[in-house]
């Protein structure tokens, strides 16, 4: 290792010193540069990280419900993160006024610890309430319409704590976007957007990994993919566009076959029935994978390693239009 | 058997197919609706009846709002009055805009509830404040003493805030999620349009038209042809008769009193406590149970619902009692030359009513009933709702049926109002010193019979099937601002 860095220090002095020296030497000097060069790409090419296929597992879509919760206020927006670092993921709840994290066990759930949003209420917000819910490196970032500021949410020991973040809302780690002013969603009134999502934390059959991103616009997702080398470096991998679909998606890998599967909830109308949908990307989407009706309105999805045996679990948070209390329901 | 199991079976499908989705609204589009009669006026501080309280709420803002739930919450308030040493200071949100783009101030509340505490109709609300100052985005209130229930008075559709305070004229200006494109009294129709600033989001809808109407079929007509998308009045001008597109109801709180307001045309007659009580005994309330378009009617004494703290009529309650009823009318015609027996059938007294509540002309007929049976004549008049307001504000009448809206569970907001609906000063005497006693307010109250409450009402709106999100306040105001279209409707089964 330290042979090879200074091969490649020494080789790098020399290239950057090559034009100031004399003509008659310019032969070597090149021939030397380009010995370096190469044998710098051999050495990342020697020590490049290997793929790693995921290896498929059989999911279980058997529904449980997990337990009914009454979280104060309306739910607005669910995510899924161990940002705890202890290997099992927390499920993290944003509602109007507040940031609440839950452990989930095997039939039961547990809160953990809540934190409640402050400051400035936002000057102008539309008449339901919206929220977005992030996991940004060690941190969840949630913004709710409610407010003029998101909140940074993380740990510190076994003690959930937060703090102003800016204002907006992140929508994926490095994208921001605002609410239309006083509407329930996102950019211009003629194209709105209702919620995005993204994932890097996926792979391909190969075990290249993936980014994925779906947006949804009315009641259309529009889902991108794209494949990136062990450098770094990505290329477009697809494209898919879905119709009719709710403001409840998630995206996932959960049999780990390397196609990511796109998990959906129904675009009624407040009041209308509604249900779970899982889509492998790709595949047939009117069926789908798996299925599941609810007695409620789909609130939330997310998807989370709540054990941390290594499998994802799906978790729907149902409700009817408007409650505080939320059912929460696994899969897998 | 066979039969019975799949009905059973067929309804616990249905059961299990009321669920709820959470998809967004959308925006855009136009309704048409109605309101239940003419409103008069637009100005919060004079305003009275359902219709004007319903346009009142699309049009403005108030610093607290009362939810579905009773629960009063911030609205263009910051947050709850911070009270100390007699004052109650309130923050009023920034940056919220009148509808041609001027900031709302707290200049404007303080104007805006000065203009109150000198205003007859409502200035009940006001009383327990003695002085109001503006300091910076703060309103400050001196109080007479404490106010158990200030977030409530200042919820009220009264406190309404208007720029600079001043009566909005006939084009109002408020802050609230729709603003007037028209207020055409001639066409019978309010025209609204969507505030895209309004602090508390833009409403769904683009444009909203709400109408009203002089003939008791009309509105149901309307709907029943598809051409408006909301009705009060049934699903159709016939019983049996379908609606184009198939109907949903939605009801709201019973928080709508129909009462009798007594008028000073036969002063000596309709002033007497004895007779009001005559009236008030010889009405049968239960038969005013199926007045209406099949929403639901609570029959009362007292100008509060049961919601509020008062006790459900029981059948005796309910029925009329003619023998107290005739002892009452004696007394008073001891008192009363017009009262007595050998004048009695000289005597003719006027029931005013408005033309544009069909449902008023049923609920007078009973008042007429009533009088019949205690050997008075009298004669029922229509007239427009301008009329109305100005003759009862005359006194120009015997007697008239009446309406009023109030939170349903506000004990305090019923007492007032029905103080001060008949220019009796005694409840905001009472609110003066900060608190209302509910038990003295009852026992004065039927001393002294203001109006004679009839029964209280819920609104039923019936709306197409592509209509969503209706829902009422606690006053059973509509929330036409959470209303949405969404996909198309569904055509009624048997329809071309």
């Amino acid at each position: 290792m330290d042979r090879v860095l200074a091969r490649a220090a020494l080789g790098a002095v020399l290239v950057l010193a090559a034009p100031a020296l004399a003509e008659p030497r310019a032969d070597y000097f090149s021939r030397l540069a380009a010995a370096v060069r190469s044998g710098l790409e051999e050495a990342v090419v020697a020590r490049a990280p290997r793929l790693v296929p995921p290896t498929p597992i059989k999911v279980t879509w058997k529904a449980v419900r997990v337990g009914s919760l009454d979280l104060g206020a309306p739910l607005v927006a669910l995510t899924a993160g161990d940002l705890d670092r202890d290997g099992k993921s927390e499920l993290y709840a944003v509602t109007s006024r507040e940031v609440i994290a839950f452990a989930l066990d095997q039939r039961k759930i547990k809160e953990l610890g809540r934190v409640a949003f402050g400051g400035d209420r936002a000057a102008l917000s539309p008449r339901e309430v919206i929220g977005t819910a992030v996991v940004d490196g060690s941190e969840l970032v949630a913004g709710v319409s409610s407010w003029a500021k998101e909140l940074r949410v993380g740990w510190q020991g076994k003690v959930l704590v937060a703090q102003p973040g800016g204002a907006g809302f992140l929508q994926c780690p490095g994208e921001r976007a605002a609410l239309s002013p006083g509407r329930n969603h996102f950019g211009d009134p003629l194209a709105p957007v209702h919620g995005v999502r993204c994932r890097d934390d996926l792979f391909d059959a190969e075990g290249h990994p993936l980014r994925v991103r779906a947006a949804l616009a009315g009641t259309r997702l529009a889902i991108t993919v794209a494949r990136c080398s062990v450098a770094g470096a990505c290329e477009p991998a697809g494209t898919y566009e879905y119709k009719d679909y709710g403001v409840a998606f998630e995206l996932a890998d959960l049999d780990r076959n390397g196609t990511p599967e796109l998990i959906v909830s129904g675009a009624g109308a407040p009041g209308d029935p509604d249900a779970i949908k899982v889509i492998g990307l790709g595949g047939e989407d009117k069926k789908g994978l798996f299925r599941h009706r609810f007695n409620g309105g789909v609130a939330g999805l997310a998807v989370l390693d709540s054990d941390g045996d290594g499998a994802m679990e799906l978790v729907a948070a149902v409700r009817l239009v408007g409650a505080t209390r939320v059912d929460l329901w696994r899969f897998n | 058997m066979e039969i019975q199991l799949r009905r059973a079976l067929l309804a616990l499908l249905a059961c299990t197919t009321l669920v709820h989705a959470e998809s967004r609204p959308r925006y855009g589009g136009a309704v048409e609706g109605a309101l239940l009669g003419a409103p008069v006026t637009l100005d919060p501080a004079i305003a009275q009846v359902h219709a004007e309280l319903t346009a009142i709420d699309l049009i403005y803002d108030t610093l607290y709002r009362i939810g579905p739930d009773g629960i009063v919450q911030p609205h263009l308030a910051l947050a709850a009055p911070v009270l100390d040493a007699g004052r109650a200071r309130i923050t009023i949100r920034s940056g919220v805009k009148f509808h041609d783009g001027s900031d709302l101030t707290a200049a404007d509340v303080a104007a805006t509830l000065e203009r109150v505490r000198v205003t007859p109709a409502n200035r009940w609300i006001v009383s327990p404040i003695s002085a109001i100052r503006v300091d910076g985005d703060v309103v400050e209130l001196t109080l007479k003493g404490p106010v158990a229930e200030l977030t409530t008075l200042l919820a009220l559709p009264a406190t309404a805030i208007t720029r600079s305070g001043k009566p909005p004229g006939e084009r109002p200006v408020g802050s609230g999620p729709f603003k007037v494109d028209a207020f055409d009294r001639k066409a019978r129709r309010l025209m609204l349009a969507a505030f895209d600033g309004h602090f508390a989001g833009r409403p769904y809808l683009d444009q909203l038209s709400l109408r009203w109407y002089d003939t008791p079929d009309a509105e149901a007509r309307q709907f029943e042809r598809g051409t408006a998308h909301l009705s009060a009045r049934g699903v159709a001008a016939f019983t049996g008769a379908q609606p184009k597109y198939r109907a949903e109801d939605v009801e709201g709180p019973a928080a709508l009193l129909v009462f009798v307001g007594f008028g000073r045309a036969h002063m000596d007659v309709t002033a007497d406590r004895n007779f009001r009580r005559a009236l008030d005994l010889s009405l049968s309330r239960g038969a005013l149970v199926s007045v209406g378009s099949g929403e639901r009617v609570t029959p009362s004494r007292l100008p509060v619902p049961v919601e509020a703290g008062a006790s459900v009529l029981d059948v005796a309650g309910r029925a009329d009692d003619l023998v107290r009823a005739r002892a009452a009318l004696t007394a008073a015609a001891a008192t009363v030359k017009a009262l007595d027996p050998s004048r009695l059938a000289a005597l003719k007294l006027e029931i005013l009513i408005e033309d544009t509540r069909p449902d008023d002309r049923e609920v007078a007929e009973r008042v007429a009933y009533a009088l019949t049976k205690l050997g008075i004549a009298s004669a029922i008049t229509a007239v427009p709702a301008a009329t109305l307001r100005d003759r009862v504000k005359k006194g120009d009448c015997d007697l008239w049926i009446g309406q009023l809206a109030a939170p349903v569970s506000a004990a305090t907001a019923w007492w007032g109002a029905a103080f001060s609906i008949a220019n009796d000063p005694w409840a905001e005497q009472q609110l003066a010193t900060g608190t209302l006693d509910r038990a003295a307010a009852a026992k004065v109250f039927a001393e002294r019979l203001p109006i004679v409450p009839l029964v209280f009402r819920a609104v039923r709106i019936w709306h197409r099937s592509d209509v969503r999100g209706l829902g009422f306040d606690a006053s059973g105001r509509p929330s036409y601002a959470d209303l949405f279209l969404f996909g198309d409707p569904t055509r009624s089964k048997g329809k071309p």
